[in-house]
């Protein structure tokens, strides 16, 4: 049976052993055997050398020699490995110890390696056979190289069309991106691929929310009921019971079979049923967490080699910046369609402010108004009465941007309701309190306004305000701004509240300034307000200069940019701005909407 | 397929010798731990030059995976040889060890 023999003798201590299977390697290689039998061999040597110095040291042999005898003929191969120990017997059953032990892996590779194991025990010594069978030996060492050679290529090239292959998936899913619409069905296709390149046969894709601490489901294949939606990570002892958790709260992979305690797979359990083995994979962009790959088949023992490892890890780090880019381009499309959708709004409150403000005789009245964002909650309005007079008209609806630009365009159109109070500020004021409290109620908000009606013949003006701030007032002989305020709260806070009208004998060349409360406290990069002192100084300045409104308009716009930058404001600014004047040029509306 | 990632501060790399097995594993586990600083979290063993490893062997890789496992750290296998990567599938190693091939 066996064609020839060699014998090693080392001494009993790890060294010697070490140099033994050396030795061995060599005799083995003349023998004809290749370089995977040959690494084999030399493992399975020194795990039975190792051992029979350990046996050895142990019961007081450590004198006596090791010795390897190795006998090799065409159909296999036999090491017999000799000890001096009393107390070792081969065990029935040779399996891995815990991952984390650092011993009892020798035995184990002892039975993988070889075919057959027989440990029999003498009265001195004993004899550790191990056998295995040898591919057919050929004596010319051109073929042995030639076929080693095309074994090489042989793997070179599979490695090589398996790279090519992944690469190849990865481009054609990477340019799919812009045509799909479904994260869902993205996900299954790209880990469709996956599952057939590992053999895998089920799977969980969970992304996280971050804000609510939970693992949600994106995509699952292979289960006979559905996965939970959604998993909480931080619950007492989460990491302990589910396997997704736990491989996120300890940032790295968790690889399960039959071994892995059944508590930590309770949930995939209940969805895929037993047995189970396989990845669970955290996946990151960056050092952000993503979410979670579990990949798996139905079998208690099959896990992933090392290549198909790190093949899940490039196509799930892949697949979670796909998908993160599909979900900011979805982002991104939805506030392109809300800009859209602001600026045909910011179109629309434009439209609803008047196109041509009217011009008493005598009078002239021009307006601005900035919104803080592309709509905004101030509104004005100058409505021509009868017998030449006007109602110049100002209001804040508390808030920013559409809540406050609805409430602004509702507000215009009770305004404009009552034609026969137009004349009464104070009781026009209490009729838009009535009709709109219910609903500035119901959303809590509220609106501050302001009335004046202008009575061109009479030269008086008659000034109502609902927790608005003062209008100021001053004429060309004046060197003090007169603050008009009236009593009674915001539009919206008390139901059924009286609104007084106080009436003013207007100054000569007089100029009123109605302003929302936006302007005066705008901030400059030091936080400092404008202030109304300084919007009273300005007035004073526009009176001495005698210049007609829409110039004044002008001079206070170019005030506010000396303060802070007029395109980032906190809060929207209107002013509406009424001079007497010998000239009775047509004022101009500026109108300027800015974001 | 696997990318390279630069080496972050708190990783240590220690290389193991071209023969790891009990005759001398007893010294590679003394002066790896000698290396171990407490700001480290993760150590990478470049097994580049490794032409054989036993059970012994890797018995001292576990001990220094023991080691920054206590810590919550990790430990990474550099660029096994492909008998020595067979071994690492074969005792499944790979499971609580990452293995990098550059």
């Amino acid at each position: 049976m066996y064609s020839s023999s060699h014998i090693i003798d080392c001494p009993s201590t790890h060294a010697g052993v070490r140099q033994g299977c050396r030795e061995l390697r060599g005799y083995l290689a003349t023998c004809g055997l290749d370089d995977q039998q040959l690494a084999e061999w030399e493992l399975v040597a020194i795990e039975a050398g190792n051992n029979a110095v350990q046996y050895s040291e142990r019961h007081g042999h450590a004198a006596e020699p090791i010795r390897m005898i190795v006998n090799t003929g065409e159909e296999s191969v036999e090491v017999a490995v000799t000890d001096h120990s009393s107390n070792f017997d081969w065990p029935a059953d040779v399996a891995l110890p815990p991952d984390d032990s650092e011993h009892g892996r020798g035995l184990f590779l002892i039975s993988e390696l070889t075919d057959s194991v027989r440990y029999l025990r003498g009265h001195e010594e004993n004899f550790l056979l191990m056998e295995k069978r040898r591919p057919k030996i050929s004596t010319e060492l051109d073929v042995q190289r030639d076929d080693s050679l095309e074994h090489t290529m042989h793997l070179m090239t599979e490695e090589l069309v398996n790279s090519y292959e992944t690469l190849s998936a990865i481009f054609r899913f990477s340019s799919e991106i812009s045509l799909v619409d479904n994260v869902n069905l993205y996900a299954e296709k790209w880990i469709g691929e996956l599952m057939k390149v590992t053999g895998g046969t089920w799977y969980v894709l969970r992304q996280l929310d971050a804000q609510k601490g939970t693992l949600n489901l994106i995509s699952s294949f292979g289960g006979r009921s559905s996965c939970p939606p959604k998993l909480p990570l931080r619950g007492k002892g989460q990491e302990f019971r589910c396997v997704e958790c736990a491989a996120v709260l300890r940032r790295a992979d968790i690889l399960f079979d039959g071994g892995t305690p059944q508590q930590l797979l309770t949930g995939l359990k209940r969805t895929f049923g037993l047995p189970l083995s396989g990845l669970c994979h955290p996946i990151y962009i960056g050092q952000d967490l993503f979410g979670v790959l579990t990949l798996g088949t139905h079998s208690p023992n099959s896990t992933f080699t090392v290549s198909q490892i790190n093949l899940v890890h490039t196509f799930a780090d892949l697949l979670s910046v796909q998908i993160n880019n599909l979900q900011n381009y979805q982002i991104a499309l939805q506030a392109r369609e809300v800009t859209r959708e602001l600026q045909v709004a910011a179109g629309i409150q434009r439209s609803l402010l008047p196109q041509d403000i009217p011009q008493p005789k005598g009078f002239q009245i021009a307006a601005q108004s900035i919104n803080a964002r592309q709509v905004g909650g101030d509104f004005y309005d100058v409505i021509p009465c009868p017998g030449g007079g006007v109602l110049l008209a100002i209001a804040d609806v508390m808030g920013k941007g559409v809540p406050a630009a609805m409430f602004a365009a509702i507000f215009r159109s009770h305004l404009r309701a009552r034609p026969d109070l137009l004349t009464a500020p104070g009781k026009l004021m209490m009729w838009l309190n009535r009709v709109l409290f219910s609903d500035l109620d119901h959303v809590d908000m509220f609106v501050t306004a302001q009335l004046a009606y202008l009575d061109p013949k009479a030269h008086k003006l008659v000034l109502s305000s609902a927790g608005h701030c003062p209008a100021l007032l001053t004429g060309k002989d004046m060197d003090t701004v007169l603050s008009l305020s009236g009593e009674g709260p915001p539009l919206g806070i008390t139901p059924g509240a009286t609104y007084e009208a106080q009436c003013y004998d207007l100054p000569v060349s007089s100029r009123l300034l109605m302003y929302t409360d936006g302007l005066a406290e705008m901030r400059n990069h030091e936080q400092k307000t404008l202030g109304d002192d300084a919007v009273k100084e300005w007035l004073l300045k526009s009176a001495e200069q005698d210049s007609p409104a829409s110039a004044s308009c002008a001079t206070l716009l170019q005030l506010a940019a000396s303060h802070c930058d007029i395109h980032h404001l906190r809060d929207d600014i209107t002013y509406l701005m009424l001079t007497e004047s010998s000239n009775s040029s047509q004022a101009a509306i500026i109108n300027s909407f800015m974001l | 397929m696997t990318a390279t990632m630069p080496l972050p501060s708190t990783t240590l790399v220690i290389a193991t010798p071209e023969d790891l097995s009990a005759s001398n594993v007893g010294e590679f586990r003394e002066r790896s731990r000698a290396q171990i600083e407490n700001e480290h979290m993760c150590i990478d063993i470049d097994m580049s030059r490794t032409t054989f490893v036993d059970s012994s062997g890797l018995g001292a890789l576990v001990s220094l995976y023991k080691i920054m496992a206590v810590r919550g750290g990790s430990v990474r296998l550099l660029n096994p040889i492909q008998s020595v990567l067979q071994l690492i599938e074969l005792t499944r190693m790979h499971r609580i060890f990452e293995v990098v091939r550059a």
